[in-house]
């Protein structure tokens, strides 16, 4: 280079890696964008749209009786359960009527198992058995059957390993109920 | 030598506006499923239907709750209005003060004040981010045959922000509870037609002994059969106790207790009749 030219030559120091430190910041920056979206699957997403809705229906919704094969007196109470009640109210009346919790347990459980089942969600509903585990609105309705009941006390949807867990609060025992979908073992609610 | 080097950094420039480009317009194609957006702004929508059906239930449950402090508390207010009504070792002494009139005005009220006082407890915390209080929803009570009627509207609209959209809501109610509480009618109608039955009954067996005093007089007047009765005697007071045989809601049977003298009796009047 002849004395007084200036250098046209790009430094790879100062003008090369620049350049290429603000093409890796960018591609950090899209690639976190892209993982926080990915969190709610549409899986998840879906399974939550459909059971949100015929969970809200189903505690509204008059009870459907049951018959209690040789057993006229329970056959009777739950007629009666069914002429006056919705599901929703059965939550609340075990906190009432200790005497009974058993029954509206019961008669809880088995509707909710025959009314979600039909939730449509083609990747949760294939091959999944519907369990529901009750710890709310009173110990009462708590029945372990053996089950390992860890609660995940989480707000959000999230999809891992086939589970969701989603938050529900009901006006029963002022304290809010989650429930966890397991994808073919069990489901449980807790409080 | 200077126009190669030029060329290097456009071409350089030109890549890296490629790149920028090719990663924000094709990566989220790829990572994010067609429906999630559609999905979240569903689930934000599904916070209104929530706290509606939040607001439903509580009512409902007031309703419940209230029956049960009713039925603990006793069934007779303790006042009409400014007027004290008289009582006599704790049970409400009936048809001895005119100014004291259970009416079914003063029962429905009653029991409203137990119904507000349970649907206060279901808002001790935010909802959704919403600050809810009993105070945003009014509702009436209205008796039908068979069952009762709560309903209202909320007094304001309330606004919630989700991850998606921003929305405004209304909240109205309309619950049904499947009672009417047609054994406290009944209860007044059959005391009122066998007020001068036993007045009557009181006057021509002075004689009687006062524990088969309940019994003679229930075989005289024709009390409603909807409930057990229990009459004692002392002097020109009678404390009476009516059970219903069925039972009622979630509990195993209402009992009104109360007392009337035979001698000092105030028969309502034929506009202020109980229900």
């Amino acid at each position: 280079m002849r004395k007084g030219q200036i250098s046209l030559v790009p430094n790879f120091f100062s003008d090369i890696l620049p350049g290429l430190f603000i093409l890796l910041l960018a591609y950090a920056f899209f690639a976190f964008v892209d993982r926080d979206v990915s969190t709610n699957s549409l899986d998840a997403l879906r399974f939550q749209d459909s059971y949100d809705r015929a969970f809200a229906t189903f505690l509204h919704s008059s009870i459907t009786p049951i018959t209690y094969v040789g057993d006229a007196a329970k056959t009777q109470q739950a007629t009666y359960l069914a002429t006056h009640y919705t599901y929703g109210d059965l939550l609340f009346l075990a906190t009432l009527d200790k005497q009974d919790a058993t029954l509206y347990h019961n008669v809880f459980t088995s509707g909710i198992r025959s009314d979600l089942r039909s939730v449509s969600s083609l990747a949760f509903q294939q091959d999944s058995q519907w369990f529901f585990n009750f710890s709310s609105p009173d110990p009462l309705f708590f029945d372990d059957q053996g089950g390992s009941l860890t609660p995940a006390y989480i707000s959000k949807p999230s999809a891992q390993s086939s589970h969701i867990t989603f938050y529900y609060p009901l006006p029963h025992s002022q304290i809010p109920i989650l429930i966890t979908a397991a994808l073919g073992t069990k489901e449980y609610v807790y409080a | 030598m200077k126009r190669g080097i030029v060329m290097v950094l456009l071409t350089s420039l030109a890549f890296l506006v490629t790149v920028v480009y090719l990663l924000s317009d094709t990566t989220p194609l790829q990572q994010k499923p067609v429906g999630v957006d559609a999905l979240q702004v569903l689930e934000d929508t599904r916070t209104a239907q929530k706290v509606t059906s939040y607001v439903r239930q509580s009512l409902r449950n007031s309703a419940y709750a209230g029956l049960a402090d009713l039925s603990q508390e006793g069934f007779f207010p303790k006042t009409v209005g400014n007027t004290s009504c008289p009582v006599i070792q704790g049970k409400p002494l009936l048809y001895t003060d005119a100014s004291c009139s259970y009416t079914r005005k003063t029962f429905e009220a009653y029991y409203f004040s137990f119904v507000q006082r349970r649907f206060a407890t279901f808002f001790p915390s935010p909802l959704y981010t919403l600050n809810l209080t009993a105070a945003d929803f009014n509702f009436t009570i209205t008796f039908d045959k068979d069952f009762m009627v709560l309903a209202g509207n909320a007094s304001h609209s309330f606004i919630y922000t989700g991850k998606k959209v921003t929305y405004e809501f209304p909240i109205s109610y309309n619950e049904r509870i499947a009672y009417d509480f047609h054994h406290y009618t009944l209860l007044f109608k059959t005391l009122q037609n066998n007020l001068d039955c036993m007045q009557r009954f009181a006057k021509q067996q002075t004689a009687l002994a006062e524990d088969t005093f309940g019994d003679a007089l229930l075989k005289s007047c024709s009390f409603s059969d909807a409930f057990r009765w229990r009459f004692e005697k002392q002097g020109d007071l009678v404390f009476i106790t009516a059970t219903t045989k069925d039972p009622v809601l979630f509990l195993d049977n209402l009992s009104f207790a109360f007392a009337i003298t035979l001698n000092n009796l105030h028969l309502p009047s034929p506009d202020n009749t109980l229900f």
